[in-house]
């Protein structure tokens, strides 16, 4: 029953494709009405008119962003469920969403992020690199997954609670209402300026996660097989780690928060891949960036003008998905 | 020469001495038996020989110290079956037995000739080759096993170290894989292997370690150290000795009664 999923080549090629159409459809949908022709042309010709601005200004960084996080989001999810070696663990179980929020937070609060617009996604990747440091000290050089876990979950909580401290003590409602509309993860009005500062960090991320796959293939026979198959396990955690924090903490500074899909995107295609955790890294970051684009997209259509937030519909897609694989995991162990 | 040697090997695990004082030899062309009853430190010990656990000692591989090798180059001199049959993820077969070539390659290289003719050398000796295909987890507990120990066979190492290698197998297939061995260690590799079964021990191994509560307390040819004096004082059992022209027979028959003890 392994030989009825597509090859591998067929698959990437695919979910390239399946990428790059929704790039495009993501530049070419959304509220200032332009024609197909003249959307592309403003984007490559065009000098000044408001075409040519939405389209650099607004729609090409909104569709750069939605491609490069949810790749971020479904690569880091293959590899930390690779690695700890359980079908559940997404990016966020090692507090590093929730750090990079309340560090977001802490700007909106203090009103950093209105004195100077780059404050908050500066403020919420300092968060991310005190979180990712915090989670690593917790579990110390030689901790094992289980210590990963439990600092994870202790620094989330840790920084949930603050977050909510600063909700609670917020000045305004308006300051309020800015921290929650900012933790339902959204991509709208975001600039080449957020492009710049965070695509770095998601580029050294990759790098440092794409290297993974040999060892997390050998780590499927667990830790004591693949340590003896040659595999260095305490370099692959740092690594796995870190290449986590540094993709994962700029994804969160510049869009917030966005849930289930590091989680149900290795998930899908898992089967897809013969299970092995090597062929799930690209093809998950390829349909990690394919979701999040459609689910982008999806924000536009659905609702137009009442800015539906891409977290809450991630979310609202997600959950149910959750609950179908909780249903059928449960089924499986039966 | 010797694949593998320990000298003074003590392991410790939070405040209790698992295992004292071991020197451990296997040879080019050895099977070696470690048998002892649970709790005896066999596990720890083997574990401490493949690097997996802090221990006092030295451990050399074909006479090079272990601590100065990469864990690539350790692959490359041992192949290590632990006593879990750890399979995560729907993989094939094929595949898990493929992961055993992965220390012959730093990059991610494609498939040579010389790692398909491993794998299938491996499946065939384990009688998996029409299940290549399957994937581990519709698999029987025996055929996991089985699937697991072909991993550590194409690895091709000059040492395979394993735990437990016949639990969960039948009848048929514990002697296959015991012939294994010693059809290795006619090409010069050597085996340490693990057991629970006294009779395959005493029938298919040159040598025998015995281990009680983290000390070796007993070491030399089946016929030599599997006495039912022996087994009666390891064990606690008591046990049917004999040979026949194949050699050793040894069949646990009852529990040996406190006076003997």
């Amino acid at each position: 029953m392994s030989s009825r999923a597509p090859s591998y080549p067929v698959l990437i090629g695919g979910l390239t494709v399946l990428s790059i159409l929704l790039f495009a459809a993501s530049l070419l949908i959304g509220p200032a009405a332009i024609g197909f022709w003249d959307s592309l042309a403003a984007l490559i010709a065009g000098e000044g008119e408001a075409a040519t601005l939405v389209m650099r200004e607004i729609r090409l960084p909104r569709a750069i962003l939605g491609f490069m996080i949810g790749a971020t989001l479904g690569l880091s999810g293959a590899v930390l469920q690779g690695l700890l070696r359980n079908p559940l663990a997404d990016p966020g179980l090692l507090g590093i969403s929730a750090s990079a929020s309340l560090g977001a937070v802490i700007a909106i609060y203090t009103g950093l992020s209105a004195a100077f617009a780059l404050a908050l996604p500066l403020s919420a990747l300092l968060g991310a690199v005190l979180a990712v440091l915090a989670v690593q000290a917790l579990a110390g050089a030689h901790g094992g997954n289980l210590t990963l876990i439990l600092a994870g979950v202790a620094v989330s909580s840790l920084a949930a609670a603050l977050t909510s401290l600063a909700l609670n003590l917020s000045p305004n409602p308006f300051a309020a209402l800015e921290i929650v509309f900012w933790m339902l993860g959204s991509l709208q009005d975001r600039a080449m300026t957020h492009v710049v500062l965070a695509a770095p960090f998601m580029l050294l991320g990759w790098a440092m996660l794409a290297g993974l796959g040999r060892s997390l293939d050998a780590l499927t026979l667990g830790e004591d097989a693949a340590a003896s198959l040659g595999v260095n396990l305490r370099r692959v955690r740092l690594l796995a780690v870190f290449g986590t924090a540094s993709a994962v903490g700029a994804a969160t500074s510049v869009a917030g928060a966005i849930g289930f899909i590091g989680l149900v995107v290795p998930h899908l295609l898992r089967p897809l891949v013969g299970g092995r955790p090597s062929r799930l890294l690209l093809a998950s970051a390829l349909a990690g960036g394919a979701v999040l684009l459609a689910a982008d997209v999806a924000t536009r259509v659905l609702a137009p003008g009442r800015d539906l937030k891409l977290g809450v519909l991630t979310a609202i897609v997600g959950a149910p998905f959750f609950l179908w694989l909780i249903y059928r995991t449960r089924r499986a162990m039966l | 020469m010797s694949l593998l040697e320990a000298r003074e090997l003590s392991v410790r695990i939070g405040s209790h001495q698992v295992v004292e004082n071991a020197q451990v030899v296997v040879n080019e062309g050895e099977v070696v038996g470690l048998i002892g009853p649970n709790g005896a430190g066999k596990s720890s010990l083997l574990r401490a020989l493949v690097g997996l656990s802090e221990h006092k000692g030295q451990v050399f591989l074909a006479g090079e110290d272990a601590k100065g090798l990469s864990p690539r180059m350790r692959a490359l001199r041992f192949a290590y079956l632990p006593q879990e049959r750890e399979v995560n993820w729907p993989v094939s077969v094929e595949t898990v037995v493929g992961l055993g070539r992965s220390p012959h390659h730093t990059g991610p290289a494609a498939m040579s000739d010389s790692d398909r003719r491993a794998i299938d050398a491996a499946l065939a000796e384990m009688d998996l080759t029409h299940l290549r295909e399957r994937q581990v987890q519709t698999l029987s507990g025996g055929e996991r096993a089985r699937t697991l120990t072909a991993r550590a066979l194409a690895q091709e190492a000059p040492l395979v170290i394993a735990d437990e290698p016949t639990a969960a197998l039948d009848p048929a297939h514990q002697i296959g894989l015991m012939e294994t061995f010693r059809r290795l260690a006619k090409t010069r590799q050597g085996a340490l292997l693990c057991l629970h079964d006294l009779g395959l021990a005493a029938r298919w191994c040159d040598r025998i370690i015995v281990m009680k509560k983290g000390r070796i307390v007993a070491e030399g040819s089946p016929a030599r150290v599997m006495t039912a004096g022996l087994l009666s004082e390891v064990y606690g059992v008591s046990a049917f000795v004999d040979a026949d022209a194949c050699g050793p027979l040894v069949l646990p028959t009852g529990l040996a009664s406190a006076s003997a003890s």
